[in-house]
């Protein structure tokens, strides 16, 4: 009996911590990523998740018309390198931008005149990263913005 | 003994839950589809739908043609009227879109009982952590400052989207953000009579599709264990189908590199036509469904 309640208090301990660390990643990025300057805010549509080197995640998102944004990426200090690539969201899924042609900065900024549905493409590839590393580890995309004057002006 | 056999299984499958959580897709393999070389690589892809909320739909719609009225909200009566929970998360969107509307249009005297309406239902329904006294106090604080009272309504709405993805209850966030669109695009063709009339309004009433779009697919993962929610998707597709009656050219942007790290996507925006025809549905169907989720007299089934 005493070893049952023993096994169960670490399978609770086991629990929590694997539970805790599950979710502790959703708000990563609001605590890692790089943030632009107060000429900018936060965009709601930013996000955070878990991945291990060789995966892949895309985070569907919109950008409005007259609008600057600046977005960043982040990772667990074990991966070294993320790659970062932004896409339109159309059937030919046009490149825009990659940060494997900027040194993979964990930034970029950009000036948008079309509302439309983009990719944020974030990966963590095998080059550049430890590929035995196999955990699960938090990776953040940070998205902020600013709406310029003009777009106050559309009538 | 048998007692903590059962509540070993129980954590186990909860364990296994647990673990399951963002994994919107399984593993495949992952193709760079770009020109540019990074590497062709075999691990898990996973898809994640984004879309703005409230306070980011009514500062893009805000402009010179839009007006104020408090006619167009919803009435902060009925926000003790909803009696089922899928309803009033509903109308939590609705009410937190009201208040982003009031706070862009300055409105003083309504912005507190508006933000008492947004308070109210989201205490009823587990967003107390978020809409506490600490908040209120900031309010009352801040009530004369409408810079301050904006800001607050749009920290606070994000506060709840992180409260609520922490919490793992996704399935909320999409039923307040249903609402908070179909409030947006009230309030937009509420003030719009024909298709001549308020062109810019109407053409980024035409821009919503695409958050609406994001929306529709983040449900997808709430759709098979909720009729509720089957059904108000199954609403917003119909309402999806209405704002794509609009017709304008297809338009892309240009790419200008600016210098390392920053970039410009130009473009020249096409105006957007809806026949009369179609814009009477479009109307009709926006106003039909506001009508069907904010009626007070509407039951949760």
């Amino acid at each position: 009996m005493d070893l049952i309640r023993k096994l169960l208090f670490t399978y609770l301990v086991v629990l929590s911590i694997t539970s805790a660390r599950g979710q502790s990643c959703l708000d990563f990025h609001t605590r890692t990523c790089p943030i632009p300057d107060f000429s900018y805010y936060y965009d709601q549509q930013s996000a955070s998740f878990s991945m291990k080197v060789a995966d892949t995640t895309e985070l569907r998102a919109i950008v409005f018309e007259k609008s600057d944004y600046y977005v960043s990426v982040c990772a667990h200090k074990k991966i070294k390198r993320i790659n970062l690539n932004i896409y339109e969201d159309t059937p030919q899924r046009k490149l825009l931008y990659s940060n494997s042609t900027n040194a993979y900065s964990d930034s970029v900024k950009f000036s948008n005149d079309l509302t439309q549905q983009v990719i944020f493409e974030v990966s963590i590839p095998v080059q550049g990263n430890d590929k035995d590393d196999k955990r699960e580890r938090c990776v953040g995309v940070l998205i902020a913005k600013r709406i310029r004057v003009e777009a106050l002006k559309i009538d | 003994m048998r007692r903590l056999y059962t509540l070993l299984l129980i954590l186990s499958v909860g364990l296994v839950v647990s673990c399951g959580q963002g994994a919107k897709e399984s593993e495949q393999t992952v193709v760079n589809l770009s020109d540019i070389e990074v590497s062709t690589q075999v691990g898990k892809r996973k898809i994640y739908y984004r879309f703005p909320s409230p306070n980011d739909l009514i500062s893009y719609i805000k402009s010179e043609q839009l007006v104020y009225s408090e006619l167009f909200l919803n009435p902060t009566d009925n926000a003790d009227r909803y009696l089922g929970s899928r309803l009033q998360l509903f109308n939590l969107g609705v009410f937190s879109a009201d208040f982003a509307f009031i706070t862009v249009f300055k409105n003083l005297s309504h912005a507190a009982k508006y933000f008492e309406a947004v308070e109210k239902i989201a205490y009823k329904n587990g967003l107390s952590p978020v809409f506490n006294e600490s908040l209120r106090a900031k309010v009352q604080r801040n009530q004369n400052n409408m810079d301050s009272l904006s800001t607050i309504a749009r920290d606070s709405y994000i506060e709840m989207v992180n409260h609520l993805t922490l919490s793992g209850r996704e399935k909320q966030l999409a039923i307040i953000s249903a609402g908070g669109y179909v409030e947006v695009l009230h309030l937009s063709v509420v003030q719009i009579d024909n298709t001549t009339d308020k062109q810019p309004i109407l053409a980024r009433v035409y821009d919503q599709r695409l958050g609406l779009e994001n929306l529709i697919r983040f449900m997808n993962d709430y759709t098979s264990d909720d009729k509720w929610v089957l059904e108000l998707q199954g609403d917003l597709k119909d309402l999806l189908a209405a704002i794509k009656l609009g017709e304008s050219e297809p338009v892309q942007a240009t790419k200008e590199e600016v210098n390392a790290g920053e970039f410009a996507l130009t473009a020249q925006v096409k105006p957007v036509h809806y026949s009369a025809e179609n814009y009477t549905t479009l109307k009709t169907t926006i106003l039909k469904l506001r009508n069907k989720y904010t009626n007070p007299f509407l039951q949760e089934r």
